[in-house]
């Protein structure tokens, strides 16, 4: 009986041990993945002075990376966090390459259907921004649908001159703002769980 | 207990065998390279050797035969046969011309070829063969796609190649088929499919001498058992004829044709097993079907070094009160028809002893309409009725152009395929008038008792669409015999397809296959390789037709009943849409295997295989506008469900097939296959929606097609002197099921949510097993003595146990069927045949 006694608590530490040591790798994981978006954003050239929307975007970074710093104890909510934090360098990156030539050398088709396709899917992110943000109860949220909005309106008139690939990135820029407000809704409000079964 | 007395009754048929009369054969030339399209008349008939120089007789009758084999430049060859039961397989070793002619007939030796082509795994199936198994009318493909299933199949179906041309699941009349293969050379890269993917057709051929047979069928509920469902014995019967005739169209015989075709009618019933307001409904209904079948081919042989094949083939259909059974009530069926027609032209050059050109032309035209029986709104409560109109009515046309050219070169070590492949040059015309009154949705009956719909979906606007769809193939293949008792196959192959942007389609394929011993009874074989998926042409369709704002389908959450009253004719609702993701690629799957296969004796071997597939970046749906709270507020409100159909997801196969095939003793002729599978994925089929789109990860479970064991076995024998029986057996464990609570509770107007913490696919549906029996009897026509006509009386008895095997339990805990069974496979059915060959 002592045996059996001992091989079940044996059985229970062991479970408790391998419990404890997936959340530390989960753990690990996450604080890697902190670690690398900071580097990320630490690459990133400092924006000029008059350049409001890019200013936006470094101040932005910079609190949601101040914010994954403090949600250690919470998984979930750091793993949305880091992951607005990577949409947010995301639309950095697009917002630096709508100034650039385009350099991706790629021939895909005729170039204006595709800017035009790509600016209707901006268009319906756009779209849902409002209600992410009231989601997130972000009290930044409001800013980041008037800058999507406006990184829209800047991608039409690219359009409408021919500047194709510059629109696509703006537009995209604009879509990668809204999925940051996703990330941060979903942070602060879980999802309703479907009913238990009795 | 059930499938304990069906191992005993097919072991019991199997003591009471004996092999059917054959000659098959291999025809290489002096390097070992097999010789394709090759000539080889026997008797009055003749057959032309495929890509792998095999060539098989179709049936002959015991006696004396002359196998004739020749073309330029080799020399021809007679080889007299003495036929009095199966013999062996032939290999005829071909000389050039001007060397000393030296003809080697060996019974195939003892050893195992290590040939990519000669794969144990695979199943070859004759035209003698599949006479003698029992297939229900001419429905031939499902015993055949029966084998190819299992956990090795993955995603993408399977792909009839009828004479080396990959085609849609079209089939050809059941009499012009000459060989059927399965699962050959899997790693092949002439083909987009996997050998698992493929079922491979060879049609009968041309003959410089008449030859003929003619067919008839019937069956009749007289003589059929009770459907567990049914009240009573349905009124059924079928009528089946057909038949084929070949023989030479000059003197000379170089110029010969054949012609197949088939005309089946059958009266078949439906059995509604429904939850209504007023109680239990049980009734049967009529589905009668009617199809024929024609095709012709045409051959000619120019010179010693081309030969011209052309083929027509032409096949209508017709169907009444489709979809009718279970809980579709008689008034939501729907009829069907369709035309199809198919051309198609090949040459064969034999430009020198090594050189093979092959190219092939074809043109296909469908036709496809559907139309309700009833009009009105369709009205589905959850696993307990549907009624009202079905509102299906479509219409759909389709002109597809093929073309496929292949150079076959052998030289030494080496024989390298290589060529050009357009599978896919399709026009697709489509229009739409379905849904255009509105389905109502109700969760459950209590719910449609108190008038509480928690949906309704209409569609408004033109619905027609037109598109092209393109996809082109580059592949070269090398079959390199290094040593003797080590083979390697090396191939590549490019697919390209409008609709996707991602052009790295390179699909590398390889295979190796090792002997060891001078005795060469064993062969350990692998191989590997990346297949490409092809767009479905409906996913094109929806994301053309609901992408471009004419067309809409509206959807009302907890809408009024029993008039929804839209105002403005539903213009002011959100539309739901379809679209395509701006990423999405070509998803392809990794397939790989390694088993080992031993010759026990000259005609009976054994096999192992391990095999498995990723299927990487595989289609599958979410709702990019699904609302987050369970409030029904969607981030756009301006549009309703927008399902995006990307590539994401994952499948993950792994499978262990034993297998033994030939004769185990002098009794039994035939093939046992015992396969133990697993499948994961991440959805149930590419336009399922998922409870949650936010979290696709969540749906990663087991396959709704992950059977954990099955087992197939089939053969053609002769009980006895009298008679000939073959048998196809099947048993296998269930497909799991998913558990939902029949509610929208997220309110994304889907009601397909699942408790909390329960994966998809949890639950086990019920196991099959089958056992379809043929006998036959043939007999001399006395009068006409010698060797004149045949005339061969069957008699088959498909699920000849009797046995109920569901078609699966309700997973709806809003249901009251949860739980239960609602529909069966039919029973015990017996269908009687004559057929005259002459």
């Amino acid at each position: 009986m002592a045996g059996l006694t001992r091989r079940v608590v044996a059985l229970l530490l062991f479970v408790a041990v391998a419990g404890q040591a997936e959340d530390e790798k989960k753990g690990r994981k996450l604080e890697t993945r902190r670690l690398k978006m900071e580097a990320r954003a630490g690459m990133m050239s400092a924006p000029s002075a008059k350049d409001e929307l890019s200013n936006f975007l470094a101040r932005e970074t910079q609190r949601l990376i101040e914010r994954s710093r403090t949600l250690s104890g919470s998984p979930y909510e750091q793993d949305r966090v880091l992951e607005a934090l990577d949409d947010l360098l995301d639309a950095r990156d697009d917002l630096v390459a709508a100034g650039q030539p385009n350099r991706d050398g790629k021939k895909t088709g005729d170039p204006q259907r595709s800017t035009a396709k790509s600016l209707e899917r901006a268009y319906f992110r756009i779209q849902q921004g409002e209600y992410f943000a009231k989601l997130s109860g972000d009290a930044r949220a409001g800013e980041y649908v008037v800058r999507a909005r406006r990184l829209y309106q800047m991608a039409r008139a690219a359009y409408d001159v021919g500047g194709f690939h510059r629109a696509t990135k703006l537009g995209s820029a604009g879509a990668e703002l809204v999925n940051v407000l996703e990330n941060l809704a979903q942070a602060v409000v879980r999802r309703p769980e479907p009913p238990v079964l009795e | 207990m059930r499938f304990l007395r069906c191992l005993l009754l097919v072991s019991f048929a199997g003591l009471a065998a004996a092999q059917s009369p054959q000659i098959s054969g291999r025809v290489v030339d002096p390097s070992g390279a097999p010789v394709q399209g090759i000539v080889v008349a026997i008797g009055g008939s003749e057959v032309v050797t495929d890509a792998t120089g095999e060539f098989r007789t179709l049936g002959l009758k015991t006696g004396n035969y002359v196998v004739k084999v020749g073309r330029a430049p080799f020399r021809p060859v007679s080889i007299p046969i003495g036929l009095t039961s199966a013999i062996r397989p032939l290999r005829i070793v071909l000389k050039l011309a001007e060397v000393r002619n030296e003809v080697n007939v060996t019974e195939s030796a003892e050893a195992v070829s290590t040939a990519p082509a000669d794969n144990l795994s695979a199943v070859t199936v004759s035209s003698e063969e599949l006479r003698g198994l029992p297939i229900l009318g001419t429905n031939y493909m499902s015993v055949l796609q029966e084998m190819v299933g299992g956990a090795g199949e993955d995603e993408d179906g399977v792909t009839v190649v009828v004479d080396g041309v990959e085609m849609d699941a079209k089939s050809v009349p059941i009499e012009a088929i000459q060989q059927v293969k399965i699962n050959r050379d899997p790693y092949t890269a002439e083909f987009t499919r996997p050998g698992r993917g493929r079922i491979e057709i060879t049609t009968r051929d041309a003959s410089t001498a008449f030859h003929g047979a003619i067919r008839a069928g019937l069956r009749d509920s007289a003589v059929d058992a009770r459907n567990a469902f049914a009240n009573a014995r349905p009124d059924e019967n079928r009528q089946l004829f057909t038949g084929y005739l070949s023989g030479p169209l000059d003197r000379s015989g170089k110029t010969s044709f054949m012609v197949a075709a088939e005309q089946e009618n059958e009266n078949l019933q439906s059995v509604v097993y429904a939850q209504t307001p007023s109680g239990l409904l049980n009734q049967q209904i009529r589905t009668p079907q009617s199809a024929t079948d024609l095709m012709v081919k045409i051959r000619r042989l120019v010179g010693e070094r081309h030969v011209f094949t052309v083929r027509f083939d032409r096949e209508r259909e017709s169907a009444e009160n489709q979809g009718t059974g279970g809980f579709r009530l008689p008034e939501a069926g729907f009829r069907e028809r369709s035309n199809e027609s198919e051309f198609r032209a090949q040459h064969s050059a034999f430009l020198s002893a090594n050189l093979v050109s092959d190219l092939s032309f074809q043109w296909e035209s469908s036709r496809r309409r559907s139309a309700s029986v009833s009009q009105g709104r369709l009205i589905s409560v959850a696993d307990a009725f549907v009624g009202g109109g079905a509102q299906v009515d479509t219409r759909s046309d389709e002109t597809e152009l093929g073309l496929k050219y292949v150079l076959s070169w052998s030289k030494g070590k080496h024989l390298v395929r290589g060529g050009m492949d357009v599978p896919d040059w399709t026009r697709q015309t489509y229009e739409d008038f379905g849904n255009r009154q509105g389905t109502y949705q109700f969760a459950s009956l209590d719910d449609f008792r108190a008038g509480r719909p928690f949906a309704f979906t209409q569609q408004v606007g033109d619905g027609r669409v037109s598109f092209r769809q393109r996809t082109v193939g580059l592949f070269i293949q090398d079959t390199i015999n290094l040593r003797p008792g080590l083979t390697a196959g090396l191939g590549l192959r490019y697919d390209r397809q409008n609709f996707i942007s991602d052009t790295n389609n390179l699909a590398p394929r390889l295979s190796l296959a090792w002997s060891p011993g001078q005795r060469q009874k064993t062969v350990i074989r692998g191989g590997s390789g990346i297949f490409y998926t092809r767009l479905n042409g409906g996913v094109i369709r929806d994301a053309l037709l609901f992408g471009r704002g004419d067309f809409r389908r509206l959807i009302v959450s907890n809408p009024l009943w029993p008039d929804p009253s839209f105002e403005g004719g539903g213009a002011a609702l959100p539309p739901a849409l379809v679209r395509m993701a701006d990423d999405l690629r070509s998803p392809y799957t990794i397939h790989y295997s390694l088993g080992v296969e031993h010759r026990l004796s000259a005609r009976t071997t054994v096999s192992a295989t391990w095999r498995g597939f990723r299927g990487v970046s595989a289609f599958r749906s979410r709702d990019v506008n699904a609302p987050w709270l369970a409030d029904g507020q969607r981030p756009d409100p301006a549009l309703g469900i927008v399902r995006q159909f990307e590539s994401s997801g994952t499948v993950k196969s792994q499978s262990l097939e034993l297998g033994v095939s030939g004769r185990l003793s002098r009794f039994f002729n035939g093939s046992i296959r015992y396969e133990l599978g697993r499948v994961m994925s991440h959805a149930d089929g590419r336009d399922a929606l998922p409870p949650n789109s936010y979290n696709l990860e969540s749906e990663w479970s087991r396959s709704n097609r992950d059977r954990r064991h099955r087992l197939r076995a089939l053969g053609t024998v002769p009980v006895g002197k009298w008679f000939k029986a073959g048998f196809v057996f099947f048993a296998a464990t269930g497909n799991p099921y998913s558990l939902i609570t029949g509610q929208d509770n997220n309110q994304d107007g889907i009601a397909s949510d699942r408790p909390a913490g329960v994966p998809r696919n949890s639950l086990q549906g019920p196991g099959v097993m089958r056992l379809d029996v043929r006998m036959a009897r043939e007999f001399r026509i006395p009068a006409l003595g010698g060797r004149g006509p045949t005339m061969e009386a069957t008699v088959d008895a498909f699920n000849v146990l009797n046995g109920v095997n569901y078609a699966g339990y309700v997973g709806n805990l809003s249901s009251p069927f949860y739980g239960l069974p609602v529909s069966a496979q039919p029973a015990r059915r017996l269908q009687f045949g004559l057929r005259l060959t002459f």
